[in-house]
Parts: structure tokens; sequence; C-alpha cells
């Protein structure tokens, strides 16, 4: 027993010697307030109770003001309108980035590479494609490279939508370059996502319709797999796309009412109507036809219900 | 001589020496008490004091008989007679009433006079003067304005002659309501209008009985509702008697509550330092925790994850 304790004490020591050579305790004294609440909207915005993340980051925004520190107005601020652009609050974020710019303007501080991404995503969904490709401009300028892949992503987006090949083709590119130069890049799924759908529209851009659906199955995967049911959505477009091209219209039918339920649960009613009018043209079979009038008329009356309140 | 007899038969019972001068004063005495009686009563007064002369202005519309001569009442009591009537030169007749004159203090610048008949109608005519009281008059000249009574049948002819001014439009708003309500009740008994459908067609009284036969039917059918709500306040006054129970129990339990709450208010205090102390011990923990990560015999490298407190990029969503 004795033999036993003794080996104890010498292996916790051990512990602890080993443990020391760790890390050194010379941390700054921190404002424990900001960093609780900014802590504490992270943990909401990974369990997705986004609105509990709202709040927070705007106490840590009024933290960070009463503190005057440019760096964590500015984090607080992209924080509070990542959140808000989130939860499909663009006027509020959109708000949120121009105080935000006004707050660093006064602290000559009047480039933020992040927040023009935020504000090109506020843009984007209010289908203002120039004025997001401006800014984006401008953001895949930065030494951050999260904020640099995210420009590109974003810009392939617009060049799609433009029918914009030369463009598309430079962003993927230029994501298929930081795959090359940053070995961290292989880690993040979300940007092997965003290449994979790039070079999914480009395939389809280019007719090349098989690539275009195998590449958007692994995105819509991944998609699933990152919580991104957004862009998940728009996977299943593509494949929907590929397979009317390809003139297998009951597929095609089958993915858009698929995209259409889920962008109606996610509130893009705009995006759910159109996909499932689209479902309704392709005439693929009844049963199809039937759900996608079924969602169609539901959606009618929650918008209808939302304009009455 | 026979004096002288008598005087010389019998003895003298006593002497007179001053009898007749005893007697004379005795007159006088008595006369003095007479006097001074009448003077007492007021007689002498009464004939010393010229009586009152009042002159009344007859009406322009007659003197409704009066005459020389008639009297002339103040309040009621006779206080004078008429004692002249003059014509004046425009016209005007004027009557000299002579008044007694104690009466004068009764009739002033605002008593009225008026001519009037003993028995309303018929009779002999007198002046009644009212009482006034307002600034005496002047009885060197004395004025007043006489006024004749009305003839209570002139007033009578009068009423009988308004109430007839009255009537006539009456009776003839009457006659044309007692033609409408003749024109109303044909209109009925035609059928026209709302009563006389419902006095004429016997359809709408089959409805109300139908109506009504509904009604009971509801009613017949409400009968086991009420059966039910019934039931249900029975239920709700026992549920009330639990209640009571219940609070009756609470009140018993009460006196413990206070130091119950005494108890969770001194805990409570407490609280907001715990929550400090919490939060530094989680603070704590999550260093730890971050330390523990990156020993390398745990699989870290040693050094401190860098702690980026933006969010990443990939939240932002297009």
């Amino acid at each position: 027993m004795m033999r036993f304790t003794n080996k104890l004490s010498y292996g916790f020591t051990l512990f602890l010697l080993l443990s020391a050579c760790g890390v050194s305790q010379n941390e700054p004294p921190k404002d424990d307030p900001l960093e609780r609440t900014m802590n504490v909207a992270k943990q909401g915005v990974y369990y997705n109770r986004l609105k509990q993340a709202e709040i927070n980051y705007k106490k840590s925004y009024q933290y960070a003001l009463t503190r005057d520190d440019r760096d964590d107005i500015k984090n607080a601020g992209y924080n509070l309108a990542v959140v808000q652009l989130d939860m499909n609050q663009l006027q509020q974020a959109y708000d949120t980035i121009r105080k935000v710019h006004n707050d660093l303007y006064i602290r000559n501080d009047d480039n933020s590479p992040e927040l023009d991404l935020v504000e090109a995503a506020i843009l984007y969904r209010l289908h203002r494609e120039n004025d997001a490709l401006r800014l984006l401009q401008n953001a895949e300028k930065t030494n951050q490279d999260d904020i640099q892949e995210r420009a590109y992503f974003f810009m392939g987006l617009i060049a799609k939508d433009q029918n914009n090949l030369s463009l598309l083709v430079e962003n993927s590119q230029k994501l298929d370059q930081i795959f090359k130069n940053n070995k961290k890049a292989y880690k993040e799924e979300s940007w092997k996502a965003d290449q994979g759908e790039l070079h999914a529209w480009l395939a389809y851009k280019n007719g090349k319709y098989d690539e275009a659906i195998t590449t958007a199955q692994y995105v819509e995967v991944n998609r699933r797999q990152q919580i991104e049911y957004r862009a998940m959505v728009r996977a299943l477009v593509i494949q929907a796309m590929a397979n009317r091209a390809k003139g297998n219209a009951k597929q095609a039918a089958n993915l858009l009412l698929r995209a259409g339920k889920s962008s109606a649960l996610l509130k893009d009613y705009s995006d759910a109507k159109s996909y499932l009018s689209q479902v309704m043209n392709l005439h693929s079979d009844e049963l199809t036809y039937n759900l996608a009038s079924q969602e169609l008329v539901s959606i009618v009356q929650i918008e209808l219900k939302e304009k009455n309140k | 001589m026979f004096k002288s007899k008598r005087y010389t038969k019998a003895r003298q019972l006593f002497q007179l020496r001053y009898a007749n001068e005893w007697t004379g004063g005795l007159v006088l005495l008595c006369l003095l008490a007479f006097i001074g009686a009448i003077i007492e009563a007021g007689v002498l007064r009464d004939w010393l004091t010229p009586a009152a002369q009042l002159n009344i202005i007859l009406p322009q519309t007659g003197v409704d008989n009066l005459s020389v001569g008639d009297d002339v009442e103040v309040f009621g009591i006779n206080a004078g007679t008429i004692q002249k009537i003059n014509v004046n030169s425009d016209g005007g007749l004027t009557a000299i009433a002579t008044l007694n004159p104690q009466i004068k203090t009764f009739i002033r610048r605002d008593s009225t006079v008026i001519i009037k008949r003993k028995f309303a109608v018929a009779g002999a005519a007198f002046v009644s003067i009212s009482r006034g009281y307002s600034t005496p008059l002047n009885w060197r000249y004395a004025v007043l304005v006489a006024k004749t009574e009305p003839n209570p049948a002139d007033q009578i002819s009068q009423m009988v002659l308004q109430i007839h001014q009255r009537i006539v439009p009456i009776m003839d708003s009457a006659k044309n309501m007692m033609a409408s309500l003749e024109m109303t009740a044909e209109g009925i008994q035609q059928g026209r209008g709302t009563i006389g459908r419902l006095v004429n067609n016997d359809e709408l009284i089959r409805k109300a009985e139908n109506m009504v036969q509904t009604i009971n039917n509801v009613i017949e059918q409400i009968k086991p509702i009420e059966r039910n709500i019934n039931q249900v306040i029975q239920n709700s006054n026992q549920a009330m008697i639990n209640f009571k129970k219940v609070s009756r129990d609470l009140s018993k339990a009460s006196p413990s509550l206070k130091p119950i709450a005494k108890n969770v208010q001194e805990a409570s205090a407490e609280l907001p330092d715990m929550m400090i102390q919490l939060q530094s011990t989680m603070a704590d923990l999550q260093r730890l925790i971050v330390q523990l990560k990156s020993m390398w015999i745990l699989g870290g490298n040693g050094k401190v994850p860098h702690k980026m407190k933006r969010l990443h990029a990939r939240e932002v969503r297009p």
C-alpha cells in the first residue's frame, strides 16, 4: 500500500512538472464583462440560439464602446451584424454595419474588409449584385484568409448570377490557389464546400451536367454536415438544373420541391416560391405537382398572415 | 206771609245762611263736569274738526249710476258720502266725496278707487277705496282716479266667447282626427300596411306560432344542458369547498411562512456574491481546460491557441 502511494505521488509530481512546461501564465488583465458576453454570444451562435447571441453581442458592443477599444468595437459590431444576417434581419444588420463604420471612422479606422464582406452579403440578398461586387473587391485584399476565401466565393456566386463566366472562372481559380498555398485550407470543410459549389456551377455552365451533379451532391452532403442549410438548398438547385438540362424532369422536380420546402422553412419565401413554381412548370407527375401547389399555397397564406400583422 | 207764619210756627232746624250760594256752586260744578265729559268723549273735537274732502276723477266710460249721497267705503268701513258730482270743462266728471277725517290716514297715493254696486250687478252704487301704503295725499286738494268694477255679466259673456274661440279649432281637429282614424281603420280592414297584414293575413300568425314552437323545441333541447350546468355548478361548489379547506390550511401554515421568507431572503442576499464566484470559477476552469488542451502530453503543442474574437467568415452566409 505504501509503495502504491509513493508511486502515485511521483506520478502526480511528474504530471505537474510536465504541465508547467506547457504554457506560461503571463496574461494581461481582461475586461471580464466583455469577455463573458462575447463568449456567451459565441456559444449562442454555436448552439443556434441566435436571439441570445444577438442580445449578448449588443451588450459586448456597448462594453467595447465604453472601453473605447477599436478592435473590440470592430469585432463585436461584425459579430452582431453576422448574427442579424443569419436571422434574416437585413435592415437591422445593415444599420449595425453603418453604425460600426461611423464608430470606426471617428477612431481613424475606415477600412474594414470583414465589415465589407457582411455588407456585401446583405446587398447580395437584396439582389444588389453590383454594389456587393464593389465591396467584395475591397474585401479580397485583406490578409485574413477566411475573409479572403469568402470574398472569392461570393464573387463567384455573383458571377454565376450575372452569367459572367470569366469572373466565375477567375474566382474559382483564386479559391483553388488558396488550397495550393494554404495548408490550413484542407482542414476547412466549409472552404472545400465553397470550392465545390463554384466548380459545380462552372461545370453546369460549361454543359458538363454529370460532373455538376456529382460535385453538387458532395457539396450538398458537406453543407448538411456543416449545418449550412441555405447553401445546401443551392446545391440541390444545381443538381435540379443539371438534371433538367439532361432531360430528367422528374428528378429535377423532386430536387426543386425539396429545395422549395427547405427554403420555406428557412423563411426564404421568395426563393421557395421560385423553386416551387418551377416544379409546377415541369409537370413531371401528379403527386409532385400537387405537393408543390400545396406548399405554394401555404407559403402565400403565411406571407398574407405576416403582412396582416 | 206764609213763610213768615211757618217760620214762626216751627223752630228752624239749622240755619241756611248761604243756601243760595251753595246751590249755585253745585250747579256750576255740574256744568263743569258735563263740559269735561264732553271734552273727554271727543265730541267737541269731532264737531270742531272739518270733514276731509276727496276729489274723485270718474272714468270716461261712465259713472255706473253713481249719484250724490252715495256711500264711500274705505276698506269696508263707511267713511263718507258723495257730496257733489261736477262736470269739468274738458268733458270729464269729478265727484267730491266728504270723508271722515280720521280715515284720511288710510287713504294714500296708491289707494284704488272703484265704483261698485251693492249686490254685484244690482243695487245702489258706492265708491270703494282700498287702503294705501305709499306717501300720504295732500289733503288740501286730494285727488284719486276711480275705475268702475267690471260687470260680472260682461265677464261671463267674455269668458264664453273665449271658450267658444278655443273649442271650435279643437272640434275641427277632432273631426279631422276621426276622419284619419276612419281611414286607418279602413286600411287595416283592407289589409294594407304591417298591422293590416297582421290582422288580415293568417300566415304571419302561423309563422309566429311556428316560431313559438321552435323556441319551445330549443328550450327542450337546452333542458339537458341545464342539468349539466347544474352538475357543473355543484362541482364548482365542491371545488370552492376544497379551496376553502386549502386556504384554511394555508392560513394555518402562514405563521411558518415568515421565517421561511426570512431564510430565503438571507439566502438570496448571498446569491450575487455566489454568482460572481461562480463566474470567476468558470473563467478559471475555462482557462485551465485551454491550458490542459495545449499540454504536449495531451496532444497539444505547448502553445495556447490563438482565440479569434470575431466569428469565422463561414458564418457570413449569402
